[in-house]
Protein backbone atom coordinates (compact mmCIF):
# COMPACT_ATOMS: atom_id res chain seq x y z
CA UNK A 1 0.00 0.00 0.00
CA UNK A 2 1.04 3.47 -0.84
CA UNK A 3 0.85 6.19 1.80
CA UNK A 4 0.91 10.02 -0.06
CA UNK A 5 2.30 11.89 3.13
CA UNK A 6 0.34 15.49 2.62
CA UNK A 7 1.34 18.41 3.92
CA UNK A 8 4.65 18.50 2.56
CA UNK A 9 4.74 22.11 2.15
CA UNK A 10 5.10 23.00 5.89
CA UNK A 11 8.79 21.65 5.61
CA UNK A 12 9.51 21.86 2.14
CA UNK A 13 12.16 24.83 2.24
CA UNK A 14 14.10 23.04 5.18
CA UNK A 15 13.88 19.53 3.19
CA UNK A 16 18.01 19.15 1.53
CA UNK A 17 17.31 15.58 0.98
CA UNK A 18 15.70 14.03 -2.79
CA UNK A 19 11.92 13.64 -2.34
CA UNK A 20 11.75 10.99 -5.53
CA UNK A 21 11.32 8.12 -3.33
CA UNK A 22 8.54 9.71 -1.14
CA UNK A 23 5.32 9.12 -1.97
CA UNK A 24 3.14 12.91 -1.69
CA UNK A 25 0.25 13.99 -2.24
CA UNK A 26 0.22 17.98 -2.42
CA UNK A 27 -2.66 20.56 -3.48
CA UNK A 28 -2.96 23.04 -6.49
CA UNK A 29 -3.80 25.66 -3.42
CA UNK A 30 -0.33 25.36 -2.36
CA UNK A 31 1.09 26.16 -5.26
CA UNK A 32 -1.23 28.19 -7.14
CA UNK A 33 0.40 31.64 -5.84
CA UNK A 34 4.34 30.97 -5.39
CA UNK A 35 6.46 28.65 -7.00
CA UNK A 36 6.31 24.98 -6.59
CA UNK A 37 8.99 22.31 -5.65
CA UNK A 38 10.11 19.66 -8.12
CA UNK A 39 8.45 16.84 -6.44
CA UNK A 40 5.14 17.73 -8.40
CA UNK A 41 6.55 16.56 -11.54
CA UNK A 42 7.47 13.02 -9.66
CA UNK A 43 5.87 10.13 -10.23
CA UNK A 44 4.94 9.18 -6.75
CA UNK A 45 3.55 12.34 -6.07
CA UNK A 46 -0.88 13.63 -6.46
CA UNK A 47 -1.77 16.51 -6.68
CA UNK A 48 -5.32 17.57 -5.70
CA UNK A 49 -7.17 21.09 -6.32
CA UNK A 50 -7.43 22.34 -3.04
CA UNK A 51 -10.64 23.90 -4.18
CA UNK A 52 -12.34 23.60 -0.16
CA UNK A 53 -8.94 25.46 1.06
CA UNK A 54 -9.64 28.16 -1.67
CA UNK A 55 -12.92 28.89 -1.26
CA UNK A 56 -12.81 28.32 2.53
CA UNK A 57 -9.92 31.75 2.31
CA UNK A 58 -11.73 33.74 -0.73
CA UNK A 59 -14.96 33.81 1.62
CA UNK A 60 -16.88 34.68 -1.72
CA UNK A 61 -18.68 33.63 -4.83
CA UNK A 62 -15.97 31.24 -6.91
CA UNK A 63 -15.65 30.85 -10.27
CA UNK A 64 -15.33 27.13 -10.75
CA UNK A 65 -15.02 27.08 -14.21
CA UNK A 66 -11.97 29.39 -14.08
CA UNK A 67 -10.31 27.61 -11.23
CA UNK A 68 -11.05 24.19 -13.03
CA UNK A 69 -8.85 25.84 -16.08
CA UNK A 70 -5.93 27.43 -14.15
CA UNK A 71 -5.80 23.64 -12.16
CA UNK A 72 -5.59 21.83 -15.57
CA UNK A 73 -3.32 23.91 -16.98
CA UNK A 74 -0.46 23.50 -14.08
CA UNK A 75 -1.20 19.98 -14.20
CA UNK A 76 -0.39 20.14 -18.25
CA UNK A 77 2.37 22.32 -17.36
CA UNK A 78 4.10 20.01 -15.07
CA UNK A 79 3.17 16.84 -16.59
CA UNK A 80 1.46 15.67 -13.54
CA UNK A 81 -0.10 12.11 -13.95
CA UNK A 82 -2.18 11.67 -10.92
CA UNK A 83 -4.11 14.41 -9.92
CA UNK A 84 -7.65 14.12 -8.35
CA UNK A 85 -11.09 15.57 -9.43
CA UNK A 86 -12.35 18.78 -7.81
CA UNK A 87 -13.88 17.09 -5.36
CA UNK A 88 -17.00 19.53 -4.41
CA UNK A 89 -19.74 17.84 -4.57
CA UNK A 90 -21.40 18.92 -1.56
CA UNK A 91 -21.10 22.72 -2.82
CA UNK A 92 -22.08 22.68 -6.45
CA UNK A 93 -23.29 19.14 -6.46
CA UNK A 94 -22.12 16.08 -8.66
CA UNK A 95 -23.80 17.44 -11.77
CA UNK A 96 -21.56 20.22 -11.94
CA UNK A 97 -18.70 18.21 -10.79
CA UNK A 98 -18.77 16.25 -13.66
CA UNK A 99 -18.91 18.94 -16.03
CA UNK A 100 -15.98 20.26 -14.29
CA UNK A 101 -14.59 16.70 -14.55
CA UNK A 102 -15.12 16.49 -18.61
CA UNK A 103 -13.12 20.11 -18.51
CA UNK A 104 -10.19 19.25 -16.38
CA UNK A 105 -9.61 15.93 -18.20
CA UNK A 106 -10.25 17.60 -21.82
CA UNK A 107 -7.70 20.09 -21.09
CA UNK A 108 -5.04 18.22 -19.94
CA UNK A 109 -6.06 15.06 -21.70
CA UNK A 110 -5.81 12.74 -19.35
CA UNK A 111 -7.91 10.90 -16.75
CA UNK A 112 -8.18 12.48 -13.45
CA UNK A 113 -8.90 10.15 -10.22
CA UNK A 114 -12.36 10.80 -9.45
CA UNK A 115 -13.73 10.82 -5.70
CA UNK A 116 -16.73 8.40 -4.79
CA UNK A 117 -18.92 9.88 -2.03
CA UNK A 118 -21.79 7.87 -0.20
CA UNK A 119 -24.02 10.58 -1.95
CA UNK A 120 -23.08 9.03 -5.51
CA UNK A 121 -24.74 5.65 -4.30
CA UNK A 122 -23.96 2.28 -5.78
CA UNK A 123 -24.43 2.27 -9.72
CA UNK A 124 -22.39 5.52 -9.86
CA UNK A 125 -19.04 3.57 -7.97
CA UNK A 126 -19.67 0.24 -10.27
CA UNK A 127 -19.77 2.69 -13.48
CA UNK A 128 -16.72 4.65 -12.04
CA UNK A 129 -14.21 1.88 -10.88
CA UNK A 130 -15.30 0.49 -14.94
CA UNK A 131 -14.10 3.41 -16.39
CA UNK A 132 -11.41 4.59 -14.54
CA UNK A 133 -8.08 2.87 -13.36
CA UNK A 134 -7.64 4.59 -10.29
CA UNK A 135 -10.43 5.99 -8.15
CA UNK A 136 -10.59 7.68 -4.22
CA UNK A 137 -13.14 7.22 -1.81
CA UNK A 138 -13.89 10.99 -0.24
CA UNK A 139 -15.78 11.43 3.02
CA UNK A 140 -13.71 9.70 5.72
CA UNK A 141 -12.03 11.94 7.48
CA UNK A 142 -15.46 13.71 7.95
CA UNK A 143 -17.69 10.78 9.13
CA UNK A 144 -19.74 11.10 5.78
CA UNK A 145 -18.25 6.98 5.71
CA UNK A 146 -18.79 6.51 10.05
CA UNK A 147 -16.69 3.82 11.49
CA UNK A 148 -19.09 1.24 11.87
CA UNK A 149 -20.09 1.66 8.37
CA UNK A 150 -15.95 0.75 7.35
CA UNK A 151 -16.95 -3.14 7.59
CA UNK A 152 -18.22 -2.10 3.83
CA UNK A 153 -14.89 -1.12 2.66
CA UNK A 154 -14.23 -4.28 1.52
CA UNK A 155 -16.98 -4.45 -0.80
CA UNK A 156 -15.71 -1.41 -2.37
CA UNK A 157 -11.74 -2.69 -2.58
CA UNK A 158 -12.93 -6.50 -3.66
CA UNK A 159 -15.28 -4.67 -6.39
CA UNK A 160 -12.45 -2.37 -7.67
CA UNK A 161 -10.23 -5.52 -8.16
CA UNK A 162 -12.27 -7.50 -10.30
CA UNK A 163 -12.03 -4.47 -12.49
CA UNK A 164 -8.51 -3.85 -12.05
CA UNK A 165 -9.13 -0.39 -10.60
CA UNK A 166 -6.68 1.03 -7.80
CA UNK A 167 -8.71 2.11 -4.76
CA UNK A 168 -6.88 5.66 -2.58
CA UNK A 169 -8.75 6.25 0.78
CA UNK A 170 -9.21 9.75 0.57
CA UNK A 171 -7.91 10.83 4.42
CA UNK A 172 -8.08 7.61 5.87
CA UNK A 173 -5.77 8.30 8.29
CA UNK A 174 -6.39 5.61 10.83
CA UNK A 175 -3.43 3.66 10.08
CA UNK A 176 -3.97 0.58 12.68
CA UNK A 177 -6.93 -0.37 10.24
CA UNK A 178 -4.85 -0.76 7.44
CA UNK A 179 -4.35 -4.36 7.78
CA UNK A 180 -7.88 -5.06 7.79
CA UNK A 181 -8.62 -2.55 4.91
CA UNK A 182 -5.88 -3.13 2.19
CA UNK A 183 -6.39 0.05 -0.18
CA UNK A 184 -4.37 0.82 -2.99
CA UNK A 185 -3.07 4.13 -1.48
CA UNK A 186 -4.12 6.56 1.39
CA UNK A 187 -3.01 9.93 2.24
CA UNK A 188 -2.29 11.30 5.57
CA UNK A 189 -1.05 14.83 7.06
CA UNK A 190 -0.90 13.40 10.80
CA UNK A 191 3.01 13.62 10.72
CA UNK A 192 2.23 16.74 10.85
CA UNK A 193 0.12 17.09 13.62
CA UNK A 194 0.96 18.09 16.92
CA UNK A 195 4.19 18.87 16.24
CA UNK A 196 4.09 21.99 18.27
CA UNK A 197 3.15 20.56 21.21
CA UNK A 198 5.86 18.26 21.28
CA UNK A 199 4.86 15.41 19.73
CA UNK A 200 7.32 12.94 19.17
CA UNK A 201 6.29 10.11 16.32
CA UNK A 202 8.09 6.85 16.85
CA UNK A 203 7.22 3.36 15.49
CA UNK A 204 5.99 0.41 17.20
CA UNK A 205 7.29 -3.06 16.65
CA UNK A 206 5.23 -3.53 14.12
CA UNK A 207 6.31 -0.29 12.00
CA UNK A 208 3.60 1.67 12.82
CA UNK A 209 3.51 5.02 13.92
CA UNK A 210 2.88 6.11 16.94
CA UNK A 211 3.21 9.58 19.60
CA UNK A 212 5.41 10.02 22.01
CA UNK A 213 4.41 13.04 24.35
CA UNK A 214 6.84 15.26 25.58
CA UNK A 215 6.60 16.19 29.25
CA UNK A 216 4.23 18.98 30.25
CA UNK A 217 5.66 22.05 30.30
CA UNK A 218 8.65 21.72 28.32
CA UNK A 219 8.48 23.75 24.99
CA UNK A 220 9.62 22.69 21.86
CA UNK A 221 12.95 24.01 20.92
CA UNK A 222 12.53 23.98 17.28
CA UNK A 223 9.51 22.88 15.60
CA UNK A 224 10.82 22.60 12.66
CA UNK A 225 13.46 19.98 13.87
CA UNK A 226 10.80 17.97 15.12
CA UNK A 227 8.47 17.89 12.06
CA UNK A 228 11.71 17.05 9.78
CA UNK A 229 11.97 13.89 12.27
CA UNK A 230 8.02 12.82 12.66
CA UNK A 231 8.48 13.20 8.43
CA UNK A 232 11.12 11.04 8.69
CA UNK A 233 9.73 8.42 10.93
CA UNK A 234 6.09 8.35 8.35
CA UNK A 235 8.46 7.70 5.48
CA UNK A 236 10.04 4.39 6.98
CA UNK A 237 6.01 3.41 7.69
CA UNK A 238 6.00 4.41 3.83
CA UNK A 239 8.74 2.16 3.01
CA UNK A 240 7.31 -0.98 5.35
CA UNK A 241 4.03 -0.23 4.09
CA UNK A 242 4.61 -0.62 0.58
CA UNK A 243 6.22 -3.48 1.18
CA UNK A 244 4.13 -5.61 3.60
CA UNK A 245 0.60 -3.77 3.53
CA UNK B 1 19.34 -31.13 -10.30
CA UNK B 2 18.25 -32.51 -6.83
CA UNK B 3 16.78 -29.96 -4.58
CA UNK B 4 18.77 -29.99 -1.12
CA UNK B 5 16.18 -30.01 1.56
CA UNK B 6 17.29 -28.14 4.37
CA UNK B 7 18.72 -29.65 7.13
CA UNK B 8 16.04 -28.89 9.90
CA UNK B 9 13.42 -30.40 7.67
CA UNK B 10 15.43 -33.40 7.23
CA UNK B 11 15.94 -33.57 10.76
CA UNK B 12 12.24 -33.53 11.49
CA UNK B 13 10.99 -35.76 9.14
CA UNK B 14 10.94 -38.45 12.10
CA UNK B 15 8.46 -35.77 13.70
CA UNK B 16 6.75 -37.68 16.54
CA UNK B 17 3.45 -36.80 17.58
CA UNK B 18 2.43 -37.61 21.32
CA UNK B 19 -0.86 -37.38 23.21
CA UNK B 20 -0.52 -35.18 26.49
CA UNK B 21 -3.15 -34.57 29.00
CA UNK B 22 -4.44 -31.13 28.86
CA UNK B 23 -3.56 -30.25 32.36
CA UNK B 24 -0.08 -31.26 31.49
CA UNK B 25 0.44 -28.59 29.38
CA UNK B 26 1.80 -25.16 30.67
CA UNK B 27 1.45 -21.99 28.94
CA UNK B 28 4.65 -19.80 28.67
CA UNK B 29 4.07 -17.25 31.12
CA UNK B 30 5.74 -14.33 29.00
CA UNK B 31 3.61 -15.42 25.76
CA UNK B 32 3.55 -11.79 23.93
CA UNK B 33 0.45 -12.86 21.74
CA UNK B 34 -3.11 -11.03 23.06
CA UNK B 35 -5.23 -14.26 21.70
CA UNK B 36 -8.76 -14.41 23.61
CA UNK B 37 -10.53 -12.40 20.72
CA UNK B 38 -9.47 -15.80 18.49
CA UNK B 39 -10.57 -18.48 20.74
CA UNK B 40 -14.09 -19.00 19.54
CA UNK B 41 -13.04 -18.70 16.33
CA UNK B 42 -10.14 -21.28 16.95
CA UNK B 43 -12.70 -23.30 18.96
CA UNK B 44 -15.32 -23.51 16.33
CA UNK B 45 -12.72 -24.64 14.01
CA UNK B 46 -11.70 -27.30 16.28
CA UNK B 47 -15.15 -28.40 16.30
CA UNK B 48 -16.11 -28.57 13.22
CA UNK B 49 -12.69 -29.76 11.43
CA UNK B 50 -11.18 -31.78 14.59
CA UNK B 51 -7.53 -31.08 16.27
CA UNK B 52 -5.27 -31.26 12.90
CA UNK B 53 -2.71 -28.65 14.15
CA UNK B 54 -0.13 -30.29 17.09
CA UNK B 55 0.88 -27.77 19.75
CA UNK B 56 4.65 -27.49 19.73
CA UNK B 57 6.17 -28.03 23.34
CA UNK B 58 9.39 -27.87 24.95
CA UNK B 59 11.12 -30.97 26.99
CA UNK B 60 9.39 -29.51 30.07
CA UNK B 61 5.49 -29.45 28.12
CA UNK B 62 5.88 -25.30 28.08
CA UNK B 63 3.78 -24.30 25.15
CA UNK B 64 6.07 -22.99 22.39
CA UNK B 65 3.31 -22.48 19.64
CA UNK B 66 -0.25 -23.08 20.49
CA UNK B 67 -1.74 -21.01 23.25
CA UNK B 68 -4.62 -19.83 21.54
CA UNK B 69 -5.81 -23.63 20.37
CA UNK B 70 -5.12 -24.56 24.13
CA UNK B 71 -7.47 -22.03 25.42
CA UNK B 72 -9.86 -23.56 22.65
CA UNK B 73 -9.09 -26.63 23.79
CA UNK B 74 -9.95 -25.58 27.76
CA UNK B 75 -13.33 -24.61 26.32
CA UNK B 76 -14.23 -27.41 24.42
CA UNK B 77 -13.51 -29.97 27.39
CA UNK B 78 -11.16 -31.61 25.46
CA UNK B 79 -8.84 -34.44 27.68
CA UNK B 80 -6.08 -34.87 25.90
CA UNK B 81 -4.31 -32.92 22.88
CA UNK B 82 -1.68 -33.70 20.05
CA UNK B 83 1.54 -32.19 20.65
CA UNK B 84 5.04 -32.01 19.15
CA UNK B 85 7.70 -31.61 21.32
CA UNK B 86 10.02 -29.53 20.02
CA UNK B 87 13.90 -31.05 21.20
CA UNK B 88 16.00 -29.98 18.91
CA UNK B 89 15.91 -26.15 19.39
CA UNK B 90 18.13 -24.35 21.72
CA UNK B 91 16.32 -21.80 24.34
CA UNK B 92 17.04 -19.14 22.21
CA UNK B 93 15.56 -20.78 19.20
CA UNK B 94 12.58 -21.19 20.86
CA UNK B 95 11.89 -17.92 22.49
CA UNK B 96 12.40 -16.89 18.41
CA UNK B 97 10.16 -19.36 17.44
CA UNK B 98 6.94 -18.42 19.75
CA UNK B 99 7.41 -15.02 18.51
CA UNK B 100 7.94 -15.86 14.44
CA UNK B 101 5.27 -18.32 14.45
CA UNK B 102 2.78 -15.64 15.32
CA UNK B 103 4.36 -12.79 13.10
CA UNK B 104 5.16 -14.60 9.44
CA UNK B 105 1.08 -14.69 9.61
CA UNK B 106 0.85 -11.21 9.52
CA UNK B 107 2.40 -11.11 5.76
CA UNK B 108 -0.21 -13.35 4.40
CA UNK B 109 -2.91 -10.92 2.57
CA UNK B 110 -6.18 -12.45 0.85
CA UNK B 111 -6.43 -13.04 -2.94
CA UNK B 112 -10.13 -11.59 -2.90
CA UNK B 113 -11.62 -12.74 -6.08
CA UNK B 114 -10.40 -15.99 -5.98
CA UNK B 115 -11.83 -16.19 -2.29
CA UNK B 116 -15.00 -15.51 -3.44
CA UNK B 117 -14.43 -18.23 -5.84
CA UNK B 118 -13.85 -20.99 -2.95
CA UNK B 119 -16.90 -19.31 -0.73
CA UNK B 120 -18.75 -19.62 -3.52
CA UNK B 121 -17.89 -23.36 -4.05
CA UNK B 122 -18.62 -24.00 -0.19
CA UNK B 123 -21.96 -22.32 -0.70
CA UNK B 124 -23.16 -24.62 -3.82
CA UNK B 125 -21.54 -27.35 -1.79
CA UNK B 126 -23.87 -26.77 1.42
CA UNK B 127 -20.98 -26.01 3.21
CA UNK B 128 -22.34 -23.47 6.05
CA UNK B 129 -19.58 -21.75 8.39
CA UNK B 130 -18.75 -18.83 9.97
CA UNK B 131 -15.04 -18.08 8.69
CA UNK B 132 -15.26 -14.60 10.11
CA UNK B 133 -15.11 -12.41 7.46
CA UNK B 134 -16.33 -8.84 8.38
CA UNK B 135 -17.88 -8.63 5.26
CA UNK B 136 -19.31 -12.22 4.68
CA UNK B 137 -22.32 -11.57 5.67
CA UNK B 138 -22.99 -7.82 4.99
CA UNK B 139 -25.68 -6.68 2.27
CA UNK B 140 -23.78 -3.90 0.44
CA UNK B 141 -27.50 -2.82 -0.19
CA UNK B 142 -28.22 -1.43 3.68
CA UNK B 143 -24.91 1.24 2.86
CA UNK B 144 -26.87 2.63 0.67
CA UNK B 145 -29.85 4.06 2.84
CA UNK B 146 -31.16 7.58 1.00
CA UNK B 147 -31.48 9.55 3.61
CA UNK B 148 -28.12 9.11 5.24
CA UNK B 149 -26.77 9.75 2.29
CA UNK B 150 -26.95 12.99 1.36
CA UNK B 151 -24.47 15.56 2.02
CA UNK B 152 -25.09 17.18 5.20
CA UNK B 153 -25.49 20.85 4.97
CA UNK B 154 -26.11 22.87 8.12
CA UNK B 155 -27.67 26.26 7.45
CA UNK B 156 -24.88 28.25 5.45
CA UNK B 157 -21.93 25.51 6.64
CA UNK B 158 -20.07 23.13 4.66
CA UNK B 159 -17.78 20.45 5.84
CA UNK B 160 -14.78 20.38 3.69
CA UNK B 161 -14.50 16.29 2.30
CA UNK B 162 -11.15 16.00 2.85
CA UNK B 163 -9.53 17.97 6.13
CA UNK B 164 -13.13 18.26 7.86
CA UNK B 165 -13.04 21.78 8.06
CA UNK B 166 -16.27 23.49 8.66
CA UNK B 167 -16.87 26.96 7.57
CA UNK B 168 -19.48 29.52 6.07
CA UNK B 169 -20.51 29.65 2.52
Amino acid sequence: MKIYLAGFKTIEKYWKESTKDIYLLSSFYEHKNEKCGNYVKQKNHILDSGAFTFMQNKNKTVDWDKYTEEYANFIKKYNIELFIEMDIDSIIGLKEVEKLRTKLENVTNKKCIPVWHKSRGKEYWLQMIKNYDYVAIGGIAINEIKQNEYKYFNWFLKTAKKENCKVHGLGFTKTKLLKKYRFDSVDSTTWNVGGKFGNVVILDRCGFPTKRYKKKYNRVKNVNDLNMYNFNQWIKFQKYAEKYL
Amino acid sequence: MAVRQPKRLVKESNIKIELLKIEDLIPYHNNPRVNDPAVDMVASSINEFGFKVPIVVDKNNIIIAGHTRLKAAIKLKLKELPCIRATDLTDAQIKAFRIADNKTNEFATWDFPLLDMELAELKEMDFDYDFGFEDENINIDDFFIDEDSQPKEKDNKITCPECGTEFEI
